[in-house]
Protein backbone atom coordinates (compact mmCIF):
# COMPACT_ATOMS: atom_id res chain seq x y z
CA UNK A 1 0.00 0.00 0.00
CA UNK A 2 2.92 2.62 1.05
CA UNK A 3 6.15 2.16 -0.31
CA UNK A 4 9.09 4.29 0.69
CA UNK A 5 12.30 3.83 -1.20
CA UNK A 6 15.68 5.75 -0.12
CA UNK A 7 14.13 8.84 0.73
CA UNK A 8 16.15 11.75 2.17
CA UNK A 9 14.86 15.20 3.40
CA UNK A 10 16.64 17.67 3.34
CA UNK A 11 16.08 21.46 4.49
CA UNK A 12 18.48 24.53 4.41
CA UNK A 13 21.14 21.56 4.33
CA UNK A 14 20.13 19.99 6.95
CA UNK A 15 18.89 16.64 6.92
CA UNK A 16 15.55 15.83 8.83
CA UNK A 17 15.27 11.93 6.97
CA UNK A 18 18.44 10.05 5.64
CA UNK A 19 18.39 7.64 3.75
CA UNK A 20 15.14 5.45 4.72
CA UNK A 21 12.87 2.51 3.62
CA UNK A 22 9.83 1.34 4.61
CA UNK A 23 7.22 -0.91 3.29
CA UNK A 24 3.42 -0.62 5.01
CA UNK A 25 1.19 -2.93 3.84
CA UNK A 26 -3.24 -2.43 4.28
CA UNK A 27 -4.42 -2.95 7.67
CA UNK A 28 -1.32 -2.53 9.24
CA UNK A 29 -0.70 -0.92 12.62
CA UNK A 30 2.92 0.71 13.37
CA UNK A 31 4.10 2.89 15.76
CA UNK A 32 6.96 5.49 14.84
CA UNK A 33 9.42 5.34 17.58
CA UNK A 34 12.00 7.89 18.29
CA UNK A 35 13.81 10.42 20.05
CA UNK A 36 12.76 14.20 19.97
CA UNK A 37 14.23 15.63 16.95
CA UNK A 38 14.62 11.81 14.80
CA UNK A 39 12.59 12.81 11.83
CA UNK A 40 8.91 11.11 13.33
CA UNK A 41 6.74 14.34 12.37
CA UNK A 42 8.98 14.85 9.27
CA UNK A 43 7.95 11.79 8.03
CA UNK A 44 4.73 11.39 8.53
CA UNK A 45 4.45 14.53 6.45
CA UNK A 46 5.72 12.91 3.70
CA UNK A 47 3.03 10.35 4.23
CA UNK A 48 0.41 12.96 3.92
CA UNK A 49 2.43 14.76 0.80
CA UNK A 50 2.63 17.78 2.92
CA UNK A 51 6.19 18.25 2.10
CA UNK A 52 8.12 16.39 -0.65
CA UNK A 53 11.39 13.94 -0.14
CA UNK A 54 14.59 15.95 -1.52
CA UNK A 55 15.60 12.56 -2.96
CA UNK A 56 13.45 8.77 -3.17
CA UNK A 57 10.53 7.92 -3.84
CA UNK A 58 7.22 7.70 -2.04
CA UNK A 59 4.56 5.25 -3.62
CA UNK A 60 0.94 5.37 -2.42
CA UNK A 61 -1.25 2.29 -3.43
CA UNK A 62 1.42 1.94 -6.79
CA UNK A 63 1.22 5.68 -7.95
CA UNK A 64 3.97 7.76 -7.09
CA UNK A 65 3.50 10.57 -4.81
CA UNK A 66 5.96 13.76 -6.60
CA UNK A 67 5.29 17.59 -5.97
CA UNK A 68 3.65 17.54 -9.95
CA UNK A 69 1.20 14.31 -9.63
CA UNK A 70 0.43 16.56 -6.29
CA UNK A 71 -0.68 19.77 -8.48
CA UNK A 72 -3.51 17.30 -10.16
CA UNK A 73 -6.38 18.36 -8.43
CA UNK A 74 -8.56 15.47 -8.62
CA UNK A 75 -5.55 12.73 -8.03
CA UNK A 76 -4.59 14.90 -5.17
CA UNK A 77 -7.98 15.07 -3.39
CA UNK A 78 -8.38 11.14 -3.97
CA UNK A 79 -4.92 11.11 -1.92
CA UNK A 80 -5.75 12.75 0.18
CA UNK A 81 -8.91 11.06 0.93
CA UNK A 82 -7.88 8.50 1.72
CA UNK A 83 -5.07 9.42 3.94
CA UNK A 84 -6.34 11.06 7.16
CA UNK A 85 -3.66 13.22 9.43
CA UNK A 86 -4.18 13.61 12.70
CA UNK A 87 -2.16 16.79 13.93
CA UNK A 88 0.03 16.67 17.13
CA UNK A 89 -1.57 20.26 18.22
CA UNK A 90 -5.34 19.77 17.34
CA UNK A 91 -5.56 23.64 17.40
CA UNK A 92 -4.33 23.93 14.11
CA UNK A 93 -7.12 21.78 12.55
CA UNK A 94 -10.12 22.71 13.91
CA UNK A 95 -11.46 25.84 11.98
CA UNK A 96 -15.23 25.50 11.66
CA UNK A 97 -17.77 27.87 13.55
CA UNK A 98 -19.45 24.25 15.40
CA UNK A 99 -18.11 20.78 16.09
CA UNK A 100 -20.75 19.27 13.38
CA UNK A 101 -19.65 21.26 11.21
CA UNK A 102 -16.12 20.71 11.59
CA UNK A 103 -16.74 16.92 11.53
CA UNK A 104 -19.27 17.37 8.31
CA UNK A 105 -16.61 19.59 6.22
CA UNK A 106 -15.02 16.25 4.55
CA UNK A 107 -18.48 14.33 3.48
CA UNK A 108 -20.28 17.29 2.39
CA UNK A 109 -17.24 17.95 0.21
CA UNK A 110 -17.75 14.25 -0.59
CA UNK A 111 -20.90 15.41 -2.09
CA UNK A 112 -23.23 13.14 -0.17
CA UNK A 113 -26.38 13.67 0.91
CA UNK A 114 -27.50 15.78 4.23
CA UNK A 115 -29.00 12.53 5.36
CA UNK A 116 -25.75 10.90 4.49
CA UNK A 117 -23.92 13.50 6.11
CA UNK A 118 -25.71 13.91 9.56
CA UNK A 119 -25.69 10.00 9.87
CA UNK A 120 -22.04 10.54 9.34
CA UNK A 121 -21.54 13.24 11.99
CA UNK A 122 -23.84 11.23 14.64
CA UNK A 123 -22.13 8.12 14.01
CA UNK A 124 -18.51 9.98 14.73
CA UNK A 125 -19.31 11.84 17.35
CA UNK A 126 -20.78 8.72 19.48
CA UNK A 127 -17.77 7.02 18.37
CA UNK A 128 -15.91 9.52 19.71
CA UNK A 129 -18.65 10.50 22.49
CA UNK A 130 -18.56 13.85 21.80
CA UNK A 131 -22.77 14.43 21.37
CA UNK A 132 -22.69 17.07 23.87
CA UNK A 133 -20.39 19.25 21.97
CA UNK A 134 -21.67 19.40 18.97
CA UNK A 135 -22.89 22.33 18.84
CA UNK A 136 -19.96 23.64 20.86
CA UNK A 137 -17.42 26.16 19.02
CA UNK A 138 -14.24 24.15 18.85
CA UNK A 139 -12.10 26.93 19.74
CA UNK A 140 -13.23 26.67 23.36
CA UNK A 141 -12.59 22.93 24.12
CA UNK A 142 -10.53 21.63 26.30
CA UNK A 143 -6.97 20.03 25.03
CA UNK A 144 -9.08 16.37 25.32
CA UNK A 145 -11.89 17.10 23.57
CA UNK A 146 -10.06 19.29 20.80
CA UNK A 147 -8.22 16.32 19.80
CA UNK A 148 -11.25 14.33 20.25
CA UNK A 149 -13.21 16.62 17.74
CA UNK A 150 -9.94 16.30 15.74
CA UNK A 151 -9.96 11.85 15.54
CA UNK A 152 -13.80 12.56 14.39
CA UNK A 153 -13.20 15.26 11.75
CA UNK A 154 -10.55 12.67 10.05
CA UNK A 155 -12.93 9.74 10.71
CA UNK A 156 -15.92 11.35 8.77
CA UNK A 157 -14.20 10.97 5.81
CA UNK A 158 -13.82 7.31 5.98
CA UNK A 159 -9.62 7.49 5.44
CA UNK A 160 -8.09 3.64 4.58
CA UNK A 161 -4.74 5.27 6.41
CA UNK A 162 -4.87 7.45 9.80
CA UNK A 163 -1.47 8.96 10.45
CA UNK A 164 -1.59 10.02 14.22
CA UNK A 165 1.20 12.86 15.20
CA UNK A 166 1.50 12.17 19.36
CA UNK A 167 -2.51 11.26 20.30
CA UNK A 168 -1.96 11.46 23.53
CA UNK A 169 0.09 14.40 24.42
CA UNK A 170 -0.99 16.55 27.23
CA UNK A 171 -4.38 14.14 27.27
CA UNK A 172 -5.80 12.52 30.77
CA UNK A 173 -5.36 9.14 31.64
CA UNK A 174 -8.75 8.24 31.04
CA UNK A 175 -8.70 10.07 27.46
CA UNK A 176 -5.66 7.82 26.91
CA UNK A 177 -7.10 4.55 27.51
CA UNK A 178 -10.27 5.93 25.09
CA UNK A 179 -7.74 6.64 22.36
CA UNK A 180 -6.02 3.18 22.99
CA UNK A 181 -9.57 1.64 22.62
CA UNK A 182 -10.28 3.20 19.46
CA UNK A 183 -6.86 2.95 18.08
CA UNK A 184 -8.17 -0.81 18.25
CA UNK A 185 -11.32 -1.09 16.81
CA UNK A 186 -10.01 1.35 14.05
CA UNK A 187 -7.55 -1.41 13.30
CA UNK A 188 -9.96 -4.36 13.90
CA UNK A 189 -11.73 -2.97 11.03
CA UNK A 190 -9.44 -2.62 8.34
CA UNK A 191 -8.04 0.59 8.91
CA UNK A 192 -4.27 1.14 8.29
CA UNK A 193 -3.03 3.04 11.29
CA UNK A 194 0.39 4.80 11.64
CA UNK A 195 0.84 6.46 14.84
CA UNK A 196 4.02 8.67 15.99
CA UNK A 197 3.98 8.37 20.12
CA UNK A 198 6.04 8.11 23.03
CA UNK A 199 3.04 6.97 25.14
CA UNK A 200 3.85 3.18 25.68
CA UNK A 201 2.65 3.02 28.86
CA UNK A 202 -1.50 3.46 26.95
CA UNK A 203 -0.44 1.66 23.70
CA UNK A 204 -0.52 -1.82 24.83
CA UNK A 205 -1.24 -4.10 22.55
CA UNK A 206 -2.61 -1.23 19.69
CA UNK A 207 0.31 -1.69 17.22
CA UNK A 208 2.27 -4.91 15.70
CA UNK A 209 5.13 -3.32 14.48
CA UNK A 210 7.06 -0.84 15.50
CA UNK A 211 9.49 1.76 13.31
CA UNK A 212 12.36 3.32 15.16
CA UNK A 213 14.16 6.28 14.49
CA UNK A 214 17.67 7.08 15.34
CA UNK A 215 18.94 10.88 16.32
CA UNK A 216 20.76 10.39 13.23
CA UNK A 217 17.16 10.31 11.19
CA UNK A 218 17.57 6.84 9.95
CA UNK A 219 15.63 3.96 10.66
CA UNK A 220 17.92 1.62 13.15
CA UNK A 221 14.96 -0.80 14.05
CA UNK A 222 11.99 -2.34 12.24
CA UNK A 223 10.29 -5.07 14.28
CA UNK A 224 7.64 -6.72 16.03
CA UNK A 225 5.99 -3.60 18.57
CA UNK A 226 6.17 -6.17 21.79
CA UNK A 227 10.18 -7.15 20.94
CA UNK A 228 10.93 -3.97 20.73
CA UNK A 229 9.26 -2.37 23.68
CA UNK A 230 10.47 -5.27 25.78
CA UNK A 231 14.33 -4.39 24.50
CA UNK A 232 14.91 -1.52 27.20
CA UNK A 233 18.55 -1.68 26.61
CA UNK A 234 17.85 -0.80 23.33
CA UNK A 235 15.17 1.91 23.98
CA UNK A 236 17.67 3.07 26.41
CA UNK A 237 20.42 3.43 24.54
CA UNK A 238 18.30 5.28 22.14
CA UNK A 239 17.06 7.50 24.45
CA UNK A 240 13.19 6.69 23.72
CA UNK A 241 12.83 5.60 27.69
CA UNK B 1 -21.45 2.57 11.57
CA UNK B 2 -20.96 0.74 8.74
CA UNK B 3 -19.91 3.23 6.19
CA UNK B 4 -16.67 3.42 8.38
CA UNK B 5 -15.71 -0.21 7.70
CA UNK B 6 -16.09 -0.33 4.30
CA UNK B 7 -13.97 1.96 1.28
CA UNK B 8 -16.18 4.09 0.47
CA UNK B 9 -16.35 4.79 -3.69
CA UNK B 10 -15.44 7.95 -4.49
CA UNK B 11 -14.29 9.51 -7.05
CA UNK B 12 -13.11 13.39 -6.44
CA UNK B 13 -14.81 16.40 -8.51
CA UNK B 14 -12.62 19.21 -10.04
CA UNK B 15 -12.41 22.18 -7.85
CA UNK B 16 -10.03 25.05 -7.71
CA UNK B 17 -7.89 24.82 -4.65
CA UNK B 18 -4.73 26.53 -5.49
CA UNK B 19 -5.37 29.17 -3.45
CA UNK B 20 -4.40 27.12 -0.60
CA UNK B 21 -1.10 26.24 -1.85
CA UNK B 22 -0.42 29.89 -2.22
CA UNK B 23 -1.13 31.06 0.93
CA UNK B 24 0.71 28.26 2.52
CA UNK B 25 3.60 28.97 0.53
CA UNK B 26 3.50 32.67 1.93
CA UNK B 27 3.45 31.62 5.40
CA UNK B 28 6.10 29.02 4.85
CA UNK B 29 7.85 31.88 3.63
CA UNK B 30 7.42 34.18 6.28
CA UNK B 31 8.53 31.42 8.21
CA UNK B 32 11.37 30.27 6.54
CA UNK B 33 12.74 34.25 6.21
CA UNK B 34 12.72 34.50 10.35
CA UNK B 35 14.24 31.35 10.99
CA UNK B 36 16.79 32.07 8.72
CA UNK B 37 17.33 35.26 10.27
CA UNK B 38 17.65 33.76 13.62
CA UNK B 39 20.21 31.24 11.99
CA UNK B 40 22.47 33.84 10.09
CA UNK B 41 25.04 34.29 13.17
CA UNK B 42 25.88 30.76 13.36
CA UNK B 43 26.16 30.83 9.45
CA UNK B 44 29.23 33.06 9.25
CA UNK B 45 32.06 34.94 11.29
CA UNK B 46 31.50 38.02 9.63
CA UNK B 47 27.99 38.52 10.57
CA UNK B 48 28.45 37.38 14.21
CA UNK B 49 30.07 41.15 14.48
CA UNK B 50 28.33 44.21 16.24
CA UNK B 51 24.62 44.53 14.31
CA UNK B 52 25.23 48.13 15.71
CA UNK B 53 28.51 48.43 12.71
CA UNK B 54 26.29 47.16 9.83
CA UNK B 55 23.32 49.95 10.94
CA UNK B 56 25.94 52.84 11.22
CA UNK B 57 27.54 51.92 8.20
CA UNK B 58 23.91 51.78 6.42
CA UNK B 59 22.74 54.94 7.62
CA UNK B 60 25.89 57.19 7.27
CA UNK B 61 26.11 55.33 3.53
CA UNK B 62 22.72 56.62 2.91
CA UNK B 63 22.91 59.66 4.11
CA UNK B 64 26.09 60.41 2.58
CA UNK B 65 24.82 59.22 -0.93
CA UNK B 66 21.99 61.86 -0.80
CA UNK B 67 24.12 64.75 0.19
CA UNK B 68 26.51 63.81 -2.14
CA UNK B 69 25.81 65.04 -5.95
CA UNK B 70 29.10 64.33 -7.12
CA UNK B 71 29.01 61.07 -9.62
CA UNK B 72 32.38 59.67 -8.71
CA UNK B 73 32.02 59.33 -5.10
CA UNK B 74 28.28 57.87 -5.84
CA UNK B 75 29.94 55.08 -8.36
CA UNK B 76 32.68 54.84 -6.11
CA UNK B 77 30.69 53.83 -2.56
CA UNK B 78 28.51 51.61 -5.19
CA UNK B 79 31.43 49.53 -5.91
CA UNK B 80 32.31 49.35 -2.62
CA UNK B 81 28.92 47.93 -1.30
CA UNK B 82 28.90 46.01 -4.51
CA UNK B 83 32.10 43.85 -3.05
CA UNK B 84 30.85 43.78 0.28
CA UNK B 85 28.11 42.98 -0.93
CA UNK B 86 29.64 39.64 -2.70
CA UNK B 87 31.94 39.15 -0.03
CA UNK B 88 29.69 38.91 2.99
CA UNK B 89 26.29 37.19 1.16
CA UNK B 90 26.24 33.62 -0.81
CA UNK B 91 23.56 34.22 -2.80
CA UNK B 92 23.19 37.10 -5.42
CA UNK B 93 19.08 38.51 -4.37
CA UNK B 94 20.58 41.49 -3.24
CA UNK B 95 22.04 42.68 -6.27
CA UNK B 96 18.89 41.51 -8.13
CA UNK B 97 16.62 43.18 -6.54
CA UNK B 98 19.04 46.40 -6.36
CA UNK B 99 19.33 45.98 -10.42
CA UNK B 100 15.35 45.63 -10.80
CA UNK B 101 14.47 48.55 -8.77
CA UNK B 102 17.92 50.77 -10.43
CA UNK B 103 16.16 49.73 -13.57
CA UNK B 104 12.76 50.64 -13.27
CA UNK B 105 14.03 54.19 -11.43
CA UNK B 106 15.82 54.36 -14.94
CA UNK B 107 12.76 53.59 -17.13
CA UNK B 108 10.86 56.33 -14.86
CA UNK B 109 13.67 59.02 -15.53
CA UNK B 110 13.66 58.68 -19.60
CA UNK B 111 11.41 61.50 -20.18
CA UNK B 112 14.09 63.80 -17.56
CA UNK B 113 16.99 61.69 -19.62
CA UNK B 114 15.41 63.25 -23.12
CA UNK B 115 15.41 66.63 -21.76
CA UNK B 116 18.95 66.75 -21.51
CA UNK B 117 19.15 65.72 -17.50
CA UNK B 118 21.66 62.64 -18.06
CA UNK B 119 24.14 63.19 -15.18
CA UNK B 120 21.52 64.14 -13.15
CA UNK B 121 19.43 60.87 -13.71
CA UNK B 122 22.58 58.54 -13.88
CA UNK B 123 23.36 59.89 -10.27
CA UNK B 124 19.77 58.96 -9.22
CA UNK B 125 19.67 55.92 -10.89
CA UNK B 126 23.26 54.67 -8.68
CA UNK B 127 22.28 56.54 -5.36
CA UNK B 128 18.88 53.97 -6.08
CA UNK B 129 20.92 51.14 -6.63
CA UNK B 130 23.44 52.01 -3.49
CA UNK B 131 20.67 52.47 -1.03
CA UNK B 132 18.40 49.40 -2.24
CA UNK B 133 22.05 47.27 -2.13
CA UNK B 134 22.43 48.96 2.09
CA UNK B 135 19.42 47.88 3.20
CA UNK B 136 19.49 44.75 1.87
CA UNK B 137 22.97 43.91 3.53
CA UNK B 138 21.82 44.63 6.65
CA UNK B 139 18.46 43.06 6.06
CA UNK B 140 20.17 39.87 4.93
CA UNK B 141 22.49 39.99 7.21
CA UNK B 142 21.01 40.40 10.79
CA UNK B 143 18.31 38.99 12.48
CA UNK B 144 15.57 40.90 12.97
CA UNK B 145 15.28 41.09 16.85
CA UNK B 146 19.52 42.42 16.64
CA UNK B 147 18.02 45.29 14.21
CA UNK B 148 15.44 46.18 16.75
CA UNK B 149 17.68 45.69 19.32
CA UNK B 150 20.06 48.42 18.14
CA UNK B 151 17.21 51.05 17.99
CA UNK B 152 18.07 51.28 21.73
CA UNK B 153 21.21 52.99 21.01
CA UNK B 154 19.47 55.47 19.24
CA UNK B 155 17.47 55.90 22.58
CA UNK B 156 14.08 54.47 21.64
CA UNK B 157 12.78 53.45 24.88
CA UNK B 158 12.87 50.01 25.99
CA UNK B 159 8.79 49.31 26.13
CA UNK B 160 9.07 50.16 22.55
CA UNK B 161 11.58 47.75 21.85
CA UNK B 162 9.98 45.38 23.50
CA UNK B 163 7.06 45.58 21.73
CA UNK B 164 8.89 45.06 18.22
CA UNK B 165 10.25 42.36 19.81
CA UNK B 166 7.14 40.76 20.78
CA UNK B 167 5.52 41.64 17.66
CA UNK B 168 8.01 39.65 15.42
CA UNK B 169 7.50 36.99 17.89
CA UNK B 170 3.80 36.62 17.79
CA UNK B 171 3.88 37.16 13.37
CA UNK B 172 5.87 33.85 13.92
CA UNK B 173 4.03 31.75 16.17
CA UNK B 174 0.86 33.10 14.34
CA UNK B 175 1.85 32.59 10.92
CA UNK B 176 3.21 28.82 12.21
CA UNK B 177 -0.27 28.06 13.08
CA UNK B 178 -1.81 29.63 10.08
CA UNK B 179 0.77 27.39 8.39
CA UNK B 180 -0.41 24.69 9.77
CA UNK B 181 -4.18 25.20 9.55
CA UNK B 182 -4.09 25.67 6.07
CA UNK B 183 -2.44 22.70 5.40
CA UNK B 184 -5.10 20.50 7.32
CA UNK B 185 -7.36 22.60 5.30
CA UNK B 186 -5.57 21.34 2.01
CA UNK B 187 -5.83 17.99 3.53
CA UNK B 188 -9.40 17.84 4.45
CA UNK B 189 -10.46 19.08 1.42
CA UNK B 190 -11.48 16.22 -0.76
CA UNK B 191 -13.92 17.37 -2.67
CA UNK B 192 -16.02 20.31 -3.76
CA UNK B 193 -15.58 23.29 -1.55
CA UNK B 194 -18.60 25.40 -2.12
CA UNK B 195 -17.81 27.54 1.11
CA UNK B 196 -14.36 28.30 0.53
CA UNK B 197 -14.48 31.93 1.66
CA UNK B 198 -16.48 31.30 4.76
CA UNK B 199 -13.87 28.34 5.66
CA UNK B 200 -10.85 31.68 5.07
CA UNK B 201 -12.81 33.69 7.12
CA UNK B 202 -13.14 31.07 9.72
CA UNK B 203 -9.90 30.63 9.99
CA UNK B 204 -9.15 34.37 10.39
CA UNK B 205 -11.67 34.59 13.12
CA UNK B 206 -9.94 31.51 14.90
CA UNK B 207 -5.92 33.20 14.98
CA UNK B 208 -7.64 36.46 16.20
CA UNK B 209 -9.25 34.53 19.23
CA UNK B 210 -5.81 32.77 19.18
CA UNK B 211 -3.63 36.00 19.57
CA UNK B 212 -5.85 37.25 21.90
CA UNK B 213 -5.20 34.72 24.18
CA UNK B 214 -2.04 33.88 23.69
CA UNK B 215 -1.25 37.55 24.39
CA UNK B 216 -3.16 37.44 27.63
CA UNK B 217 -1.32 34.52 29.11
CA UNK B 218 2.13 36.39 28.01
CA UNK B 219 0.68 38.95 30.22
CA UNK B 220 -0.09 36.39 33.09
CA UNK B 221 3.12 35.06 33.00
CA UNK B 222 5.25 38.46 32.85
CA UNK B 223 2.94 39.68 35.85
CA UNK B 224 3.88 36.25 37.59
CA UNK B 225 7.67 36.89 36.52
CA UNK B 226 7.32 40.08 38.52
CA UNK B 227 6.21 42.67 35.49
CA UNK B 228 5.36 46.03 36.85
CA UNK B 229 5.41 47.62 33.37
CA UNK B 230 8.65 48.50 33.42
CA UNK B 231 11.17 46.83 30.73
CA UNK B 232 14.93 47.53 30.91
CA UNK B 233 16.68 45.94 27.95
CA UNK B 234 20.46 45.13 28.45
CA UNK B 235 22.35 45.10 24.73
CA UNK B 236 25.65 43.13 24.79
CA UNK B 237 27.39 44.39 21.70
CA UNK B 238 31.02 43.56 21.84
CA UNK B 239 33.94 44.52 19.89
CA UNK B 240 35.39 41.97 17.54
CA UNK B 241 37.48 41.99 14.72
CA UNK B 242 34.67 41.34 12.44
CA UNK B 243 33.62 44.59 13.14
CA UNK B 244 36.57 46.40 12.12
CA UNK B 245 35.63 45.32 8.55
CA UNK B 246 32.50 48.03 9.20
CA UNK B 247 34.34 50.00 10.80
CA UNK B 248 36.58 50.68 8.24
CA UNK B 249 34.22 50.34 5.77
CA UNK B 250 32.43 53.43 7.47
CA UNK B 251 35.57 55.38 7.58
CA UNK B 252 36.04 54.82 3.79
CA UNK B 253 32.68 56.20 3.07
CA UNK B 254 33.19 59.19 5.23
CA UNK B 255 36.74 60.04 3.64
CA UNK B 256 34.96 58.80 0.06
CA UNK B 257 32.82 61.83 0.93
CA UNK B 258 35.02 64.33 2.06
CA UNK B 259 37.23 63.82 -0.63
CA UNK B 260 35.24 63.93 -3.60
CA UNK B 261 31.51 63.91 -2.48
CA UNK B 262 31.12 67.22 -1.63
Amino acid sequence: MIEINNITFEYNGLKAIDNISIKIEKGESIAIIGPNGSGKSTFLKILNALIFPSSGDYIFNGEKITPSSMNNQIFSKKFHKKIGFVFQNSDSQLFCSSVYDEIAFGPRQMGLSEIDVKRRCEDCLRLLNIEDLKDRVPFNLSGGEKKRVAIACVLSSNPEVIVLDEPMNGLDPRTKRFFRELLIKLNQSGKTVICATHDFEYVKDVFKRAIVFSKNHRIIRDDHYDKVINDSVFLFENNII
Amino acid sequence: MDWLFKEDDYVPVKDNSRYLGKNIFIFSEIISKIINGVNLRQSNSILSANPLMRFILLISTIILLSLSTKVTFVLLTDVLIVFTVLAIVKNNHILKAAFTFASFTLIMLIPSILNGNKLNAIIIVLKVFGDICSVSILTSTTPWNDIIKVLKFFLVPDIFIFVLENTLRFIYLLSNISFETLCALKLRSIGKNNKKYTNMSSIIGNMFLKSKNMSEEMYYAMECRGFTGEYEIKTRFHFSIADLLFATLIVVVFIFYFTMGR
